[in-house]
């Protein structure tokens, strides 16, 4: 298969790709209706400890 | 300047502006954030990944020293602040387990063949990468399957954490850098060989202790990839129908809270969508890029090793960001057990890569 | 021996006598308003139990004398929902330490500092009546008013006879979110009252654990600053309450419900509203504006989005 016309078309797949992407990540926040206390824009100085979701199991 | 760039930097607002709306201002500051660490990983190719492959392939260690400098000014901006407001700042501290020495030693080796870690895929496939985008999805279908795991790994044992920070934060800052001066010094005369350093590698050290700093202070955490990985994995499957409920990692506190909420409360997963954009907007600053496709049989490859670079990830309690970078710069000992085991790992993987670069035909000759 | 029959008609006569006195005792209502004077002579009487409300250390720093120390957070809820009932097991093991039971009038004594300070003597006032007591009183002024009016404090440490009570709440005034949710989506809606000072009312500031600013649908604004003398500290005269009341909320013949953040506020309202007024079907709503702003239940007085953005970020730089 000529290279560029496999080029184009892997392009074309990313591009589906992330449109997928921002689509899912759009339906997710708008479907679902969670309110919640926004924090501090800044942890720090703000008195209150972080809400958690680290990699390093927190 | 030209309409491109205005394009770009038009688009990165409508990124941080929705993100704004739509989770409130600390998430639109830590999108603005992952602009930034995006925009320097790709700016400088800042790699974990390559910098290891150099060393051990070439015997040059510039981008070793470039981690390590990372890693030097980062923990000198970070533990004091981690020690003055430990109620509001958190770091990552974990538990040396089997599964962190496992985990950190196939999460090396995985990432020679995705040519990337956390980080470098993510900026690589913002940048568009076709090996980095194909790596993506398995990359997020091994997060969630391993942080699903984790529990069951985790109780293999091992010893406790180790945070530096009990002995107060001038004694862990100084092991810390005698740490890094240790790794640095052994590789010295190899340093002296290279030549001089790339200035691009030591302006993207300083941009990214600074950002990881920032990181700590607006999210009170420090910086992380994985977390937000997986959890775009889990939101997935729960969107198919799965009940997280019962699972032992999605289904407890504080996991389960995330998975409830839209992915956009989620500190990691706001840092990773700016990376993505702020590493596409860098790679396209200066015009079109020329992209090469990887052979068919190497994209496959590297997709595969994306799940075990996933899944490894979470049985270290994070990749080259989260436990590497957060690890060391909370003083905490799983950081720097992770450096040593990722770095065993890495020895065996550029030795598996090069048996997969070879040219297609030779395969099969 | 024969046994003397006037004698025993007179310890049956004195006998009969004591138990109606008893029982006039109990059933004598009380009243929900004391004031410092008021108090004094009943400390003599054994059936009154002064409840001090304060952190245990400013209990033990001086307290009323005869007085028992359950301090106000036993009363409460979690950080993230303040106004949340705490469990009938914690209530019924704090209230049988401290000797309370049904024959005991329970005088509420609070710190007396500010207007919010008397909220927490509502509260538990509220909380003890949906728990089956009736014989309660709040102490106007607390402890400090007490203090001010030349009333002695005692540090030692007062030791209760434990007593048999189960706190169990009753349902039909301890309004679920669920409930009150309900019956404002119904066609007769009760009269909702906001305690909250007015910047909470006209949705400009919100407590730091409710989700969104604003107040419930067709609520009408009655702040508890409003009832309080120029001290801040103790409460108008009844008649000027009524005329005030009856101003802003004129009787509907509908339920009333107070609420403001956390039940705190809106307990004072309450506590006016029925207690020191008569008014009938008044209800407090314990978890208020926090617990109802995090479900998806309509509010008045949102503001926009980007407004709320600019009211988080005037919040952060106003701390």
């Amino acid at each position: 298969m000529n290279t560029n016309l496999r080029l184009r078309r892997f392009r074309r797949f990313t591009a589906l790709f992330w449109l997928g992407f921002t689509v899912l990540i759009l339906l997710d926040a708008f479907s679902s209706r969670v309110y919640r206390p926004e924090p501090p824009p800044i942890a720090l100085g703000s008195g209150q400890a972080p809400g958690g979701g680290h990699c390093s199991g927190r | 300047m030209p309409i491109r760039r205005l394009l770009l930097i038009a688009g990165a607002l409508v990124l941080v502006f929705a993100v704004t709306l739509l989770a409130g201002l600390r998430q639109g500051l830590l999108t603005l954030l992952g602009l930034g660490f995006g925009a320097v990983l790709q700016g400088c190719r800042f790699g974990f990944t390559t910098g290891w492959r150099e060393y051990l392939e070439r015997r040059n260690p510039h981008g070793l020293w470039a981690q390590l400098l990372l890693l030097a000014l980062a923990s000198s901006l970070m533990l004091p602040l981690l020690a003055q407001h430990s109620g509001e700042l958190v770091g990552a501290v974990a538990p040396l387990t089997f599964s962190l020495v496992l985990g950190a030693f196939l999460f090396g080796a995985a990432m020679q063949l995705t040519d990337g870690c956390g980080s470098g895929t993510l900026y690589k496939a913002g940048a568009g990468s076709p090996l980095s985008v194909v790596v993506l999805p398995t990359f997020v279908l091994g997060s969630f399957l391993g942080a699903s795991h984790q529990p069951a790994w985790v109780a293999l044992g091992g010893l406790p954490p180790v945070d530096l920070l009990r002995y107060g934060w001038p004694l862990a800052l100084a092991l810390t850098l005698s740490g890094c001066a240790l790794v640095a010094l052994l590789t010295l005369p190899q340093a002296r060989a290279a030549g001089p350093w790339p200035r691009r590698w030591v302006i993207g050290a300083v941009l990214l202790a600074l950002l990881a700093a920032l990181h700590l202070i607006v999210a009170g955490q420090p910086w992380g990839i994985v977390y937000g990985v997986g959890l775009w994995g889990a939101k997935a499957f729960a969107a198919l129908g799965w009940n997280p409920a019962a699972d032992p990692f999605w289904g407890v506190a504080p996991h389960a809270a995330r998975l409830a909420e839209p992915i956009v409360y989620d500190v990691t997963s706001v840092t990773n969508f700016g990376l993505l954009y702020g590493a596409y907007a860098a790679s396209r600053w200066h015009g079109p890029v020329t992209t090469n496709l990887p052979s068919a049989r190497r994209l496959l490859v590297a997709a595969a090793a994306g799940l075990v670079l996933g899944y490894s990830s979470r049985m270290a309690f994070g990749c080259n960001v989260g436990a590497l970078l957060g690890g060391i710069t909370s003083a905490s000992l799983h950081g720097w057990v992770w450096f040593a085991m990722a770095f065993l790992g890495s020895m065996v993987g550029v030795r598996l890569r090069r048996r997969i670069d070879v040219p297609q035909g030779a395969v099969f000759a | 021996m024969r046994f003397p029959l006037t004698s025993f008609r007179s310890v049956l006569a004195m006998f009969l006598l004591a138990f109606a006195a008893c029982a006039a005792a109990q059933t004598q209502p009380v009243r929900p308003l004391l004031t410092p004077d008021e108090l004094a002579p009943l400390l003599r009487d054994p059936s009154v139990r002064v409840l001090d409300i304060r952190p245990a250390a400013e209990y033990a720093a001086g307290h009323i004398p005869g007085a028992a120390n359950i301090p106000y957070g036993v009363f409460r809820g979690p950080a993230d929902n303040p106004g949340a009932l705490p469990s009938e097991q914690a209530l019924t093991e704090a209230l049988r330490r401290a000797g309370i039971d049904h024959d005991v009038h329970v005088i509420v004594a609070h710190a007396g500092k500010d207007a919010t300070d008397f909220g927490a003597a509502a509260r538990v006032y509220w909380t003890l009546k949906v728990g089956g007591l009736t014989r309660l009183s709040v102490l106007d002024g607390g402890t400090l008013g007490w203090k001010e009016q030349g009333g002695a404090l005692e540090t030692a440490a007062v030791q209760s006879r434990p007593s048999t009570f189960t706190f169990h709440y009753d349902r039909r005034y301890a309004l679920s979110t669920e409930d009150l949710a309900a019956q404002v989506r119904s066609p007769h809606p009760p009269v909702l009252v906001d305690a909250r000072p007015e910047p909470f009312f006209r949705g400009d500031e919100r407590h730091g654990a409710a989700a969104r600013y604003g107040t419930l649908p067709g609520a009408t604004s009655l702040s508890y600053a409003h009832f309080f003398n120029a001290d801040g500290r103790t409460l108008k005269p009844v008649e000027e309450l009524r005329t005030l009341v009856g101003r802003e909320v004129p009787p509907a013949g509908k339920p009333t419900v107070t609420f403001c953040n956390t039940g705190h506020w809106a307990a004072i309202d309450w506590f006016v509203l029925s207690e020191l007024l008569g008014r009938e079907n008044v209800l407090l709503y314990p978890e208020s504006v926090v617990a109802w702003s995090r479900r998806d239940l309509p509010m008045d007085h949102e503001p926009s989005r980007l407004q709320a953005l600019a009211r988080e970020a005037k919040r952060w730089f106003d701390q």
